[in-house]
This record gives C-alpha cells, sequence and structure tokens, in this order.
C-alpha cells in the first residue's frame, strides 16, 4: 500500500497512525508484524519528516531497532523499516530523561503542545526532488498513545490510520482509559473516512482525517 | 469445527472506530444515520438472510416496542424493516421470566452453548443478534458467533459499553470482508479462525 498525506494547508500535517486491535485495544505483542505492515509503516514514514514519542514509547523502540539489523530472521520489508525509522528525525518528549542515545533524535523537556504547534509551522523541509514530491507537504507522526490522547482531545490531529489487527483482547489500553469526559462535552471526535485497504493477513487500514 | 449446513449465528453491531456499541447510558447518538443505498442494501440482504433474532432479557421491551410502534405507523420510513423485525421469530435469553409476553418470542433458558447449538441443529434460515452488550459479551465469549458484521462508524466516544467483556483468552478473527461505504461507516466481516 502506497501512503500519500494529503497537503492543502500552509502548515505540516500532524498525523497518528497506530496498530490496534477490533475492539479498540493497543498492545504490541497482539498484532502481526509480517512484510506487509512494515511496508505500510516505511510507506507512511517516507511522507513524514520528525516523529513524535513519548518516553515510554522512545525506550521500546530504541532498544530494537538500533539492533534490528543483528536478527537473522529479519527480512528485507523490517530491514527497510529499520533504517527508516533510525534515520528519520525522532523527538522524544520527557522532563526525566537526560539524553538520548539513538540516531537523530531531540529530546524536549518543554511544554508538549506549545512545542508541537510550533514545530507544525515550521517551514516544511523539502526532501524530494522530484516534481510529485513536492506536492505533498510532509507530515509530523505521532508515535505515542500518550501524545496522541492530548491531541486527540484537543483536535488537532489532521490524519488517522487505524491499522486494525483481526483479533479481540477483550481487556488493555485504551486512548482514554479513565478520562470520564475525553472530548471536553462535546461527547466525540467525529472523523471523516477517506480511505481502506486491507492486507493478506486479515489487517484493515482505516485512514480518517478530521 | 462447524459442520457445514447448520444455521450460523451472525452478530450484526455498530460500533466506534474505539470500539464501543453505546455510550455506558446505552446512547446511539453518535453513529451516522444517513446511510447510503450500498449500505441500506448490505442490511437487507444480511436481515433476509435469518429468520430468528437472539435478545439478552435487558433489551427485550425496548427493542420490540421500539419496532412494534413503528410497525404501527405505515408511512415511517423505517415500516419495511420494522415489520421484518415484528415478524421475525425472536428468542429472549433469560434465567428469570417464566413466560413471554411477547408476539413470536418464545425463551430459553438453559446453558447458554447447549440452547444455541440446539438452534443450529433445526431447520431455518440463519440466526441474527444484535445486542445487548453483556449478552453479546458472553456469546462472544464462548465462541458461539460464526459471522462478525462489525459496521464502524467515523467516531470516537471515549468510552462506553463494549460486546467483549470478560474474555478468557484473547480472540483471534479471520477478516473475510472489508466494504467502505459512502456515508463513512465501514463494515468489517469476520469469522472466528477455524470455524467454516
Amino acid at each position: 500500500m502506497s501512503v500519500e498525506i494529503k497537503t492543502g494547508v500552509n502548515e505540516r500535517k500532524l498525523i497518528f497512525a497506530i496498530n490496534m486491535t477490533i475492539d479498540g485495544c493497543f498492545d504490541h505483542t497482539a498484532m502481526i508484524a509480517d512484510d506487509e505492515l512494515h511496508d505500510f509503516y516505511t510507506s507512511l514514514l517516507n511522507n513524514v519528516d520528525a516523529v513524535l514519542f513519548g518516553r515510554k514509547t522512545y525506550q521500546l523502540m530504541e532498544s530494537f531497532w538500533p539492533i534490528a539489523y543483528e536478527d537473522s530472521l529479519a527480512t528485507k520489508s523490517i530491514l527497510a523499516f529499520a533504517d527508516k525509522i533510525n534515520n528519520i528525525p525522532k523527538i522524544v518528549f520527557s522532563k526525566t530523561l537526560d539524553k538520548v542515545n539513538w540516531n537523530n533524535t531531540t529530546l524536549i523537556k518543554g511544554n508538549i503542545v506549545e512545542e508541537v504547534l510550533k514545530l507544525k509551522q515550521q517551514e516544511a523541509s523539502e526532501n524530494g526532488t522530484e516534481e510529485e514530491d513536492l506536492k505533498y507537504r510532509p507530515g509530523i507522526s505521532i508515535g505515542s498513545l500518550s501524545i496522541a490522547s492530548i491531541f486527540m482531545k484537543l483536535n488537532l490531529i489532521d490524519e488517522y490510520w487505524f491499522v486494525v489487527h483481526p483479533v479481540i483482547l477483550g481487556k488493555g489500553k485504551r486512548l482514554f482509559e479513565g478520562i470520564p469526559d475525553p472530548f471536553d462535552g462535546n461527547g466525540r471526535l467525529n472523523l471523516k473516512l477517506i480511505s481502506t485497504e486491507t492486507f493478506k493477513s486479515g489487517v484493515v487500514v482505516l485512514h480518517y482525517e478530521k | 469445527m462447524m459442520e457445514t449446513g447448520k444455521r450460523k449465528l451472525k452478530l450484526q453491531v455498530q460500533m466506534s472506530v474505539d470500539g464501543f456499541v453505546g455510550r455506558l447510558s446505552g446512547e446511539l447518538d453518535w453513529m451516522t444515520w444517513d446511510w447510503d443505498d450500498k449500505i441500506k442494501d448490505y442490511i437487507n440482504e444480511l436481515t433476509d438472510s435469518v429468520d430468528t433474532i437472539l435478545m439478552g432479557r435487558k433489551m427485550t421491551d425496548g427493542f420490540i416496542s421500539y419496532w412494534t410502534d413503528v410497525v404501527s405507523r405505515p408511512d415511517d420510513p423505517q415500516y419495511d424493516f420494522a415489520r421484518k423485525m415484528v415478524d421475525k421469530t425472536k428468542i429472549v435469553f433469560t434465567k428469570t421470566l417464566n413466560k413471554s409476553v411477547w408476539e413470536n418470542t418464545s425463551l430459553a433458558k438453559g446453558n447458554l452453548a447447549e440452547e444455541i447449538s440446539n438452534l443450529k441443529k433445526r431447520p431455518g434460515k440463519d440466526i441474527i443478534v444484535y445486542g445487548g452488550a453483556s449478552f453479546v459479551s458472553s456469546l462472544v465469549r464462548n465462541n458461539l458467533i460464526d459471522e462478525y458484521h462489525l459496521f464502524i462508524n467515523p467516531v470516537f466516544i471515549g468510552n462506553g459499553l463494549t460486546i467483549f467483556q470478560n474474555l478468557k483468552n484473547h480472540l483471534k478473527l479471520d477478516l473475510v470482508k472489508s466494504i467502505a461505504f459512502e456515508c463513512g461507516v465501514v463494515l468489517n466481516h469476520y469469522k472466528p479462525s477455524g470455524k467454516n
């Protein structure tokens, strides 16, 4: 599946792509991490010029991707994703971390909403040289549930890619666990369906915009 | 393994992207209501493939009185569908009621899995269940549903009722089909892994 982040506004899009289960839970151990899934995320990150992490997701990713090459079973798709994620600019929001060691990673301790709004307004770096690439203003991808829930509550996420794996967990982390009124009296966050895609594994990708 | 030729138990339910089938109060105010023709066709086809509706005790009064009321108004846009709901056989699962007070409705008071297994052996069209949340949860928990028809509405509601309460283990499904409808709803049709 090829991914194109749509443009049309003068600032960088904030996008959120996440693996989830049919029942809306998040548990990375329940997911089908096949080549098609890795190719999807690589393609998504090709349209993005920064990835945002909270501390926990950062630490999980940082403990795995820099050494993914040592796994003799790693497929071409896995290695392509490893190259992508290891090299792309990454921003970690944490008040407790003192330093970050992963390649191309910046630690920010300030107010996350202010910092992200600043990032959104920065001139997008134009990675592509071909004309076709320039049609797409790169986005910023949210890589952590904790960050996503903050920006969903504020309705500041421009595009969503929910990658629904064919499994029901029955329990597990949810985006707004224990928050009685996550959408400040509105009771809902309406989305607009853009497209869907299915993978051989039974994964359904739901692509929405706000 | 399912034997072929048996009646299937189908689940049809409206869900939010975050996996809820209703607010904690049961409200469905978040649902997409302006359905396009293709989604209507899909639901009509599903409805016509069944002759029996299973219900939990809690939803029965509301369900039956709602559709009976619509049937009393032949001009109502929902009339045709309501007629089907009223005319189909309904089976209410209850431990407390002794006698059905509704038309076309009988009670099932035995063990859930046995009752469903007996129903599936009887001749007839397929069987459907629409809710409620805790009744469907017990069907899912016992892996009694043969087809999941989940209609994903383009909305997050944050919290609410789920049909996946108290699962013992996680349940792996196979995707049969996914359809994106123009009205923004996505139908994901699954079956349990390993079932025909």
